[in-house]
């Protein structure tokens, strides 16, 4: 807990007294270490981040850049963008996509804080272990086999309507498949993982001691997390949010295998734009408001919750 | 620390040498045919019964791109990045080849090769950009073992016949199917009545539990018992039939939606790429042994008689069916468009 070498201790009398707290290190060691220095020299700093400087520029300024110039062809009009939005499609398929990937948002929170507060505070080696690799597993899977795992489940005569219909709960077999609640499942289970994991790590964070103290102050258990847990880790919740919702809003698979035509995501709408119609210019324009949209999501939520706090957050000081 | 400040150089010079070998690399392979396919099957199918063939004949050698489809939006990047990369493409759909040709991203047939290939082939499989392989049907297919089948597509469009349907979800194919069960006369079928079919469409919306997105959709639901019937292509079904599915087609009122082999404009290998076409055209054992792997439409008049009854019925070439106008779509593809998405979308 002290970082200086030698910490002052208050004695009942009233004398301050150097104590030695057992975390020196002999002077002499020190001054045998070379001065080595993390500061990388300016040419070598250059060096070490051009090659990300380069691939940011050819594959995100460029591309976007290109895009512009497809979505745009004569110039920045709003007639261009009135058009885009005279097709209601285009309209739905965002509010669907913002819909859903909301939705995602919401549940992998819900579901994921309690699995990682689990994983941080539970004393049960075996529950943690299950925990962990159920939370594991969509990491490890295909994407093609994990949403072909949901089709057969929720399939007209699969594995959850036959449970349902055969212990009697529904009289026939509900559409589970092929709609927005199939997508939202399917979303859910991929970004499980990515919401539990940093959740974990921001619980880790905090001070066991912390609640302890709670307690000893006189709080109940309930109470010691819901004030002393969960607002310490409010900013990382935000943050697991934002990454959570910003991944969703770029689904294609999922919500082709699962939503089928009738609920297309944006990223459908840009491939049957490309593929289907040779609409390259929708296409662009589709592709624009998306990334518009993921980028002001994390502006907004950057400057409602603090640039300071989310620096805490992702674990920089 | 002297010693390292010219180590930037040299890793620079290193990775310059590195790309530079990669370039003369891909230009020392330019004197194979490069044709581009669908993959998986498609590939395996042509490649085996067509392209071996071939090469052994011609000495020529081949080498198949997997590209997957989306033609259309693949080639104009190629075009508009001014690196064609591909020679040929097996099985383009109607669609796309329509769409390519009118601006010039296609090589037009020599006259000669045109003429040779059209004395040997059904009427209507020669265009002016290509000629047919892998065409599919678009036919009403159904589970007879767990529901009553429609003998037409009006009977499919009808919301009083029962059964959990499945349309396949690209405008360009079941528009003209809506409008032949709507009664539009299949002789002037194109252009499409877009009202007529429309009408017929929303009637029978809430009959439709999927609007397929894929070939592979179409399998899986046929086989699940997701649903009990489905507009769908012939070669999925000829697959579903294979593997021991039991459906049965109806080609009664069936579409057909050609797909061509075409040579792109510029290729490197043009000529060779022309006699393939010849070769391919020109060759019916190897064309059966083709459409048996895959079950789609070929061009050679006499292959369905080079095919075991079962085959034969479930290829596009030995039925009756409507072709499509690709250059209709081509045309109005932005109408079409907006229509169908507002239909699919809307609640």
């Amino acid at each position: 807990m002290f970082k200086s070498k030698k910490s002052l201790v208050e004695l009942p009398h009233g004398v301050d007294v150097p104590v030695d707290t057992g975390t020196s290190i002999p002077a002499a060691a020190v001054a045998g270490r070379s001065t080595w220095n993390p500061k990388p020299h300016p040419l070598w700093g250059a060096l070490l981040v051009a090659p990300m400087l380069i691939l940011v520029g050819l594959l995100v300024f460029y591309p976007v850049t290109k895009l512009l110039g497809l979505a745009f062809p004569d110039g920045m009009h709003f007639g261009t963008i009135e058009d885009y939005f005279s097709n209601d499609a285009r309209l739905h398929a965002l509010i669907v996509t913002l819909r859903d990937s909301l939705a995602v948002t919401v549940l992998a929170i819900g579901f994921g804080y309690p699995l990682a507060w689990v994983l941080r505070f539970d004393t049960s080696k075996l529950l943690r272990l299950l925990v962990w690799s159920s939370v594991m597993l969509p990491f490890l899977m295909g994407t093609v086999a994990k949403n072909y795992a949901f089709v057969l489940l929720l399939a007209r005569r699969g594995i959850v309507n036959n449970f349902l219909v055969g212990m009697g709960f529904t009289s026939g077999p509900l559409p589970l498949l092929f709609n927005e609640i199939a997508v939202v499942i399917g979303i859910l289970y991929t970004m499980l993982p990515y919401a539990v994991i940093p959740l974990y790590v921001a619980l880790l964070t905090i001070d066991r001691e912390l609640v302890s103290a709670a307690k000893s102050l006189g709080a109940s258990g309930p109470r010691a997390a819901w004030t002393v847990v969960v607002p310490l880790s409010l900013p990382s919740t935000a943050a697991v949010a934002i990454l959570v919702f910003v991944i969703s809003l770029g689904f294609y698979v999922t919500p082709v295998v699962l939503g089928g035509a009738a609920s297309p995501f944006m990223a459908t709408l840009i491939q049957n734009d490309m593929v289907q119609f040779f609409d390259l210019g929708s296409a662009a324009i589709s592709a624009l408001l998306l990334i518009l949209v993921a980028g002001a999501t994390v502006l907004v939520s950057l400057s409602t919750l603090g640039s300071d706090r989310m620096r805490k957050a992702t674990g920089r000081s | 620390m002297k010693t390292y400040a010219k180590l930037p150089v040299y890793i620079a010079l290193a990775l310059g040498t590195a790309l530079a070998s990669t370039i003369s690399l891909k230009a020392a392979n330019a004197q194979e045919l490069v044709i581009a396919s669908w993959g998986g099957t498609y590939r395996k199918a042509t490649q085996e019964n067509i392209a071996a063939p071939f090469e052994k004949d011609t000495k020529t050698k081949t080498t198949y791109i997997d590209a997957g489809g989306g033609w259309s939006a693949k080639i104009q990047a190629q075009f508009a990045a001014g690196q064609v990369q591909w020679d040929i493409v097996d099985g383009i759909d109607s669609g796309s080849a329509a769409f390519l040709y009118k601006n010039n991203m296609l090589e037009p047939l020599p006259e000669s090769l045109r003429r040779k290939m059209e004395a040997v082939s059904l009427p209507g499989t020669v265009t002016p950009y290509g000629i047919e392989q892998g065409s599919s049907g678009i036919l009403i297919v159904c589970r007879a073992d767990v529901a009553k089948c429609p003998g037409s597509p009006a009977e499919f469009f009808d919301p009083s016949f029962p059964g959990v349907r499945a349309i396949l979800g690209e405008a360009h194919l079941a528009i003209p199917f809506a409008a032949v069960a709507a009664g539009q006369d299949p002789k002037k079928l194109f252009p499409v009545n877009l009202d007529l079919a429309f009408k017929a469409l929303e009637r029978i919306k809430p009959s439709v539990r999927v609007w397929t997105t894929s070939g592979d959709q179409q399998q899986q639901i046929m086989r699940s018992g997701e649903v009990d019937m489905a507009v769908m292509w012939n070669g999925r079904a000829y697959n579903l039939h294979r593997n021991g599915t039991p459906v049965k087609m109806q080609w009664n009122g069936a579409l057909l939606d050609p797909g061509y082999l075409v040579v792109l404009k510029g290729a490197k290998n043009k000529e060779a790429a022309f006699k393939y076409l010849e070769y391919y055209a020109t060759h019916p054992d190897q064309q059966a042994a083709f459409a048996q792997i895959i079950g789609y439409g070929i061009s050679n008049k006499e292959v369905a008689s080079k095919l075991p009854p079962d085959v034969s019925d479930a290829l596009p070439s030995s039925h009756a069916t409507i072709r499509i106008d690709e250059t209709w779509y081509a045309n109005n593809r932005q109408e079409i468009q907006k229509r169908w998405q507002e239909f699919l979308t809307k609640k």
